[in-house]
């Protein structure tokens, strides 16, 4: 037992100094915790059949075997638990000068030549945000500003997947809009532009929640309606379309049998009785691109968009 | 909300792009049909297929008179429809100007009034021009053995 106890504490040590560089992460979790929550996984193969030993130990404990496992125990752990301490010193030296410069920034970005948005949430702030969660889970003693950054984890959430719909939907309407779309929606996309200012200059993260919420629900409306009118336009254009390649899919002559030939009377009254069908179809298809193109210029179907709304946090245990 | 009035310059651009997308559609209609019948009539098409050809053409000999029934080439203006003495070139022509007619079954959609055979005539691809291919009006007989 005690044997294995200590080739077990030798055979780790080299790989424990080999990984150090960089510790093995489980999948998807964030670099410092995940370091984090390997010592502790190194730690506890340690502590159990150490404490299991404990009696054997002690009783033991004059041999010098019993003093090499005792020495080799202590200096792994002393080991473990200082380079845990220095890995979340590190971290907890960074949060603040991260939250404080990143919190700042504004909620959305255009880029400049094309005029796409996107949302500004810095990635130093995702992975801070991860980082405190599997914290919290270890029980760790998280910083204050951590702590009060990760006490508005949801809310932010919410807001990044709001802003994420705006995002999308906009940047979509700028990438398909034709250039004869373009006028019809003039006046939409201006009060949109309008609006977004505040988003690109006023308002920070760190802006109220109140102030962001009103602001990001203004927009949602504004762009949701709109994005709806061009998408309205354009399912009706492909109607149209659709319409158009039946036509033209289908010619205006036919010979319903291939290996016949035909004596000419006779062909020429089935394809008389053909057209005439083919007539009634291009017919009822010219009215229907008719009220396609009107449809467009409709009130088209209001439904409320699809949000990302609050959830109530997972119970921490 | 789009709801833009009729006569708004940005609404008519649209309906005028709209249009133009009609026109091309009703272009393509004409031009498949076209192509269609020529596949069914051209010489070579047929080789290339296994159909037989289309339509049947008898060769008469009557006293010394060599000729053909129905008439390949034959233009009979006052040929009623359903007389079997119409050429097979008129019906061909006919069978072409009931595509070209289909620009008159669809409405426009830039103004009230009006068809699309302006277009269709300005129309590069669908402009009349000899697709058909021409039966030889004076086939020679054969030689006698």
């Amino acid at each position: 037992m005690q044997q294995l106890f200590s080739r077990d504490r030798h055979s780790s040590m080299p790989g424990k100094f080999y990984e150090r560089e960089g510790p093995p992460l489980f999948v998807n979790m964030p670099p410092v915790s995940g370091a984090l929550a390997w010592v502790q996984g190194l730690m506890s193969r340690m502590n159990e059949p150490h404490r299991c030993l404990k009696v054997v130990l002690e009783a033991m404990q004059e041999t010098d075997e019993a003093k090499d496992v005792q020495r080799l125990y202590e200096s792994i752990s002393s080991g473990l638990t200082d380079f845990e301490a220095e890995l979340y010193g590190k971290w907890g030296d960074t949060v603040e000068a991260t939250s404080t410069e990143k919190l700042t920034l504004p909620l959305l970005t255009r880029e400049s030549r094309s005029g796409e948005l996107s949302v500004n949430f810095d990635p130093l702030l995702v992975k801070l945000l991860s980082e405190v969660k599997y914290f919290v889970v270890q029980g760790k003693d998280i910083p204050e500003v951590a702590a009060d950054l990760y006490a508005r984890a949801e809310k932010f959430r919410v807001q990044r997947g709001n802003l994420e719909i705006i995002k999308n939907k906009y940047n979509e309407m700028l990438a398909t809009m034709l250039d004869v779309e373009k006028p019809l929606l003039k006046g939409q996309m201006k009060a949109i532009d309008k609006l977004l200012e505040k988003g690109l200059k006023e308002l920070s993260w760190s802006s109220s929640y109140e102030e962001k919420t009103a602001f990001i629900d203004e927009v949602m409306g504004l762009v949701t309606e709109a994005h709806v009118t061009l998408t309205a336009m354009k399912d009706n254009m492909r109607g149209i379309e659709a319409v158009l390649k039946k036509w033209a899919d289908n010619p205006l002559i036919t010979r319903k049998q291939t290996s016949k030939t035909y004596v000419p009377t006779v062909y020429t009254e089935e394809q008389a009785k053909e057209l005439e069908v083919r007539y009634k179809d291009i017919t009822d298809g010219g009215k229907e691109v008719h009220n396609l193109l009107l449809e467009s210029n409709k009130v088209p179907r209001q439904s409320s968009p699809l949000t990302v709304t609050l959830t109530p946090p997972l119970p921490l245990t | 909300m789009l709801r833009q009035s009729k006569g708004a310059p940005a609404w008519r651009a649209y309906v005028e792009f709209i249009n133009n997308i009609l026109i091309q559609g009703i272009a393509l209609t004409v031009t498949n049909s076209l192509r269609f019948l020529l596949g069914m009539i051209d010489p070579a098409a047929i080789a290339a297929s296994d159909n037989p050809s289309l339509l049947m053409v008898k060769l008469q000999l009557e006293g010394t008179d060599l000729f053909y029934d129905p008439p390949l080439d034959v233009v009979k203006k006052d040929a009623a429809p359903g007389n079997d003495n119409i050429s097979i070139m008129d019906r061909v022509h006919s069978w072409i100007s009931d595509f070209y007619n289909v620009v008159k079954l669809v409405k426009r959609l830039d103004r009230q009034e009006g068809d699309f055979l302006k277009e269709m005539e300005e129309h590069e691809e669908v402009r009349p021009r000899p697709l058909v291919h021409r039966p030889n009006p004076n086939p020679k007989p054969h030689p006698q053995p």
